[in-house]
């Protein structure tokens, strides 16, 4: 609920950033209207302030590993829509839908990420 | 400073018609009262359990166009025309912050993306802002703003009610905070206006209607509303900013994503 867009209607005369609002940094440097799904292994989940943080290692081109690093909201958050910090654990296989840095490098904004139980995760 | 000057007074026997005005009457504050009065809290509407923002809210009345003046209004006319390009670039210099960490500021620090807190003590209104566990202090007891206060993220706050509405006049704010998003922006010469009750429709919405004064940067007062819900069984949960920071601001003042490697 609390990354949800805020309204992306424009408002006569004023011009409004269609995004989450956000407590720590804008939210420009993600190509919020864009969603890319890579398929990983978890390397790295910290369960932080300001922002839990997701890594993986996904498959790359010719053989090669790409190490990719997803920005979540806050355990504050994440805990209310069931996330715990035990959601995501070191080799895990996982899914992930992400909004994508606008600079082209490996990293973005997680959307959702399913785990190999089927189970789906949401940040917001 | 000033409560040196009380002790010092006190220390040395002097009549306090003496000393300099430099304190509240202590009839007006209840931390140096010899007693306060705790049932009175009783009468003060419920608002118990932490509120959260309601995004994207429908019912709430669309952003008010602010007529704003001076470098005000040139800073407003700027990130307007940042946004209407539609460029990802330019859109990365619409929301600039001193620190990624740095706290908003009144009234930034209602209308977080996390939830709002009150306390209600004798003479005083506590809200505090889960987000890097802000604290708002609104003096209830009568006190009259501070004549010259040194300007602060969240200024100074007194406030009084009327009926089950909580008023609240806050001066003290820092030159160029923020006042609405996407790019308006205040003096330190600002005057807020705060009116916080229950949606009278439904108890468990709170409404927080904003006027802003300002006759640096403003040619009318300026208008804003924030609505919450009620959450009654969720606590507030500690959040530390500097924990783990993978934002900081670099060089050109936009925030990093420290951990992309390529």
């Amino acid at each position: 609920m609390r990354h949800k867009a805020a309204s992306a209607a424009l408002v006569a005369g004023m011009a409004v950033l269609a995004g989450p609002a956000s407590a720590h940094h804008s939210f420009s440097m993600f190509d919020m209207n864009k969603t890319v799904a890579v398929t990983g292994t978890v390397t790295e989940f910290r369960w932080t302030n300001p922002h839990a943080w997701l890594h993986l290692d996904v498959p790359g081109a010719g053989g090669a590993t790409d190490a990719w690093a997803v920005e979540m909201t806050s355990p504050n958050n994440l805990v209310k829509t069931g996330w715990r910090r035990s959601s995501l654990k070191l080799g895990d296989k996982v899914k992930v839908n992400l909004h994508p840095l606008v600079n082209g490098k490996k990293g973005g904004s997680l959307a959702n990420v399913t785990l190999a139980n089927g189970q789906t995760l949401e940040n917001k | 400073m000033k409560r040196a000057t009380l002790v010092l007074g006190l220390l040395a026997g002097s009549s306090w018609a003496q000393q300099p005005q430099t304190v509240v009457p202590d009839k007006v504050w209840p931390a140096s009262a010899e007693r306060v009065e705790y049932a009175a809290l009783q009468k003060l509407p419920d608002w118990r359990g932490i509120w959260a923002p309601i995004m994207g809210d429908k019912a709430a009345p669309k952003p008010e166009i602010p007529q704003l003046k001076g470098k005000y209004k040139a800073h407003y006319d700027e990130i307007q025309q940042l946004i209407k390009s539609g460029d990802p670039e330019a859109l990365t210099r619409v929301e600039r912050r001193q620190s990624a960490c740095e706290p908003p500021g009144m009234p930034g620090i209602m209308t977080q993306p996390y939830d709002l807190e009150f306390l209600f003590t004798p003479g005083r209104v506590t809200i505090i802002q889960e987000a890097y566990m802000q604290v708002r202090r609104v003096f209830t007891d009568g006190r009259p703003l501070p004549a010259d206060p040194d300007p602060t993220y969240n200024g100074a706050s007194v406030g009084h009610w009327e009926g089950d509405t909580l008023v609240v006049t806050t001066v003290g704010l820092r030159e160029g905070g923020t006042m609405g998003r996407w790019g308006i922006t205040y003096s330190d010469k600002v005057r807020l206006t705060e009116r916080i009750h229950l949606d009278a429709k439904n108890k468990d919405v709170l409404v927080v209607e904003n006027s802003f004064e300002d006759p640096n940067a403003l040619v009318a007062p300026w208008h804003s509303v924030a609505r919450f819900r009620r959450q009654r069984g969720l606590d507030q949960i500690e959040f530390v900013c500097a924990q783990n920071d993978r934002n900081p601001l670099g060089a050109d003042g936009k925030p990093e994503f420290r951990d992309a490697q390529k």
